[in-house]
């Protein structure tokens, strides 16, 4: 039996993962409520914060999109919840990305998609700031000091301090929150160079890839971040707090069935490694 | 055929010819790979050209009178010079310059980030309950979060010990500990795997979800 199972055709587990995603989209159920992890609910309960703090409130949201297509399915899902609750607000927000080029489209996509909903209007409510090429961790230094010379023109190509919302906007003393949405390791340069660099630290929240969240946990406990939300599941989280199920939680069972077929093929592994190895050992006894 | 249904079309081909991959090595893939490639990198270069360099530096120079900024050609040419045996030495000026200044950030970044992480690890109560909302709490209850404290340092000791090299651990207690150091990386290694398939398994739901919604119309 051992060796049966060793000898399976990698494309018939490729099949069997295929069918526990579809299966789930073909046939949707209703599904149990989704249980939401505290650093969703801090995610949550900070954008509130910010609305509900007159001192933050008129002040700029920075929605960083340093993600691409190839990890839409999670960045892009939780970009888009994130900017409907800051639009929910009415608050004030700015674009930008330093980390993938095609994050100012996606931004801006996602943009044009809910602005008509919420009544958003560009350059009065909202901007963007476009693709920043080069270091980093230079442009987010540069930023916290001089957001205008930073970036220069938008992606109209219109200089910053001709942009109705971007008027009295200088350096990071005129941003109230920063909301980063990446696939890629950009979150210790906001950290480093932005978050502290004011009179008082800017509201801190991260969304990323699953991959990236275990690394980020630390920085949750020791409250350099406000909040987290942590690949499909956490836009999934984040949409029911929202009460706005969307794609995340459309696609939630998929990812729960996807995740019991892997830990039923890595049982199934190992008890294959368990029986070839007694098998081997039974034969050296004899 | 209206545009968008052509723009479904064109991206479900690519996506199977992707995905085809996980059959066999094929030509399809390989085409449709170098495809992704090319198109990522010319975007790329667009951008780069039109939301930095075109405003930032093309326009002042060109336009504002900023002749000054011609000056980052030269400096900007000496990197090519790698390849030229007889004048690498100007690469070496220019990335010299570059390490030396990524290194200085490192050095401030690693303080600015590192630090009050390391601080918020030695300041844990360890005996007076944080409040729920306190940075680390995670809402759990008063006790509960003391004894996730404890644990949390207990854990901390033993890891580090485990990466204490510096002499033999024959001593019976240290060696256990750092034995509990190696299980517990085994269990952060196993949150990170289990992290990967998910982050994984989220890139083909989208593909699959793609497929099934918007190209081929059969799932709601």
């Amino acid at each position: 039996m051992g060796k049966w199972m060793h000898d399976i055709d990698r494309r018939w587990l490729y099949l069997l993962l295929f069918l526990a995603v579809a299966l789930p989209m073909l046939f949707p159920s209703k599904g149990g409520s989704a249980v939401i992890l505290p650093e969703t609910q801090s995610f949550y309960d900070t954008v509130e914060r910010v609305a509900a703090d007159p001192k933050r409130r008129d002040k700029l949201v920075l929605l960083v999109a340093n993600f691409s297509a190839s990890t839409a399915t999670e960045n892009l899902n939780q970009y888009e919840s994130a900017m409907r609750h800051v639009m929910r607000h009415r608050l004030k927000f700015a674009i930008v990305s330093f980390a993938d080029p095609q994050g100012r489209e996606l931004g801006q996509q996602t943009a044009d998609k809910l602005a008509s909903q919420f009544g958003y209007q560009y350059g009065r409510d909202y901007v963007n700031w476009g693709f920043k090429t080069g270091d980093i961790a230079l442009n987010v230094k540069a930023l916290a000091r001089d957001i205008p010379g930073t970036i220069g023109k938008d992606i109209k190509g219109t200089p910053l301090g001709q942009i109705p919302v971007m008027q009295g906007v200088r350096g990071v003393d005129d941003i109230g929150l920063v909301v980063e949405t990446a696939s890629a390791d950009t979150l210790e340069y906001w950290l480093a160079y932005f978050r502290a660099a004011g009179d008082e630290p800017v509201p801190l929240l991260f969304s990323c890839t699953a991959v990236m969240a275990v690394e980020a946990y630390p920085f949750l406990r020791s409250g350099q971040i406000q909040g987290m939300l942590n690949g499909l599941k956490g836009a999934g989280e984040y949409e029911t707090l929202l009460q706005s199920p969307g794609f995340a939680t459309q696609v939630s069972p998929s990812l729960s069935w996807a995740h019991f077929v892997i830990l039923f093929l890595i049982a199934l592994g190992n008890l294959s490694l368990f029986l070839s190895r007694r098998r081997a050992g039974s034969r050296g006894g004899a | 055929m209206p545009t968008e249904r052509i723009v479904v079309w064109i991206a479900a081909f690519c996506t199977l010819g992707l995905y085809s991959i996980l059959y066999r090595e094929n030509k399809v893939f390989r085409f449709f790979e170098h495809l992704y490639i090319g198109l990522g990198t010319g975007y790329l270069l667009y951008l780069t050209w039109n939301d930095t360099l075109k405003p930032r530096w093309w326009e002042p120079m060109v336009q504002e009178g900023r002749w000054w900024w011609a000056c980052a050609v030269p400096v900007g040419l000496m990197f090519y010079t790698v390849y030229s045996r007889k004048h690498a030495w100007m690469s070496r000026l220019i990335f010299g310059l570059f390490f030396g200044l990524t290194a200085g950030q490192a050095f401030q970044r690693y303080a600015a980030v590192q630090f009050p992480l390391i601080r918020s690890v030695v300041s844990v109560p360890l005996v007076n309950p944080p409040e729920a909302t306190a940075p680390g709490a995670y809402a759990l209850s008063p006790y509960s979060a003391v004894f996730n404290n404890v644990l949390f340092l207990a854990i901390v000791v033993a890891v580090m010990s485990y990466f204490f090299f510096s002499f033999e651990q024959k001593n019976k207690a240290v060696a256990s500990v750092s034995k509990f150091g190696r299980y517990v990386l085994m269990f952060a290694f196993g949150a990170i795997f289990g992290s990967t398939i998910m982050a994984r398994l989220s890139l083909l739901i989208g593909r699959i979800h793609f497929l099934l919604h918007d190209w081929l119309n059969i799932a709601p």
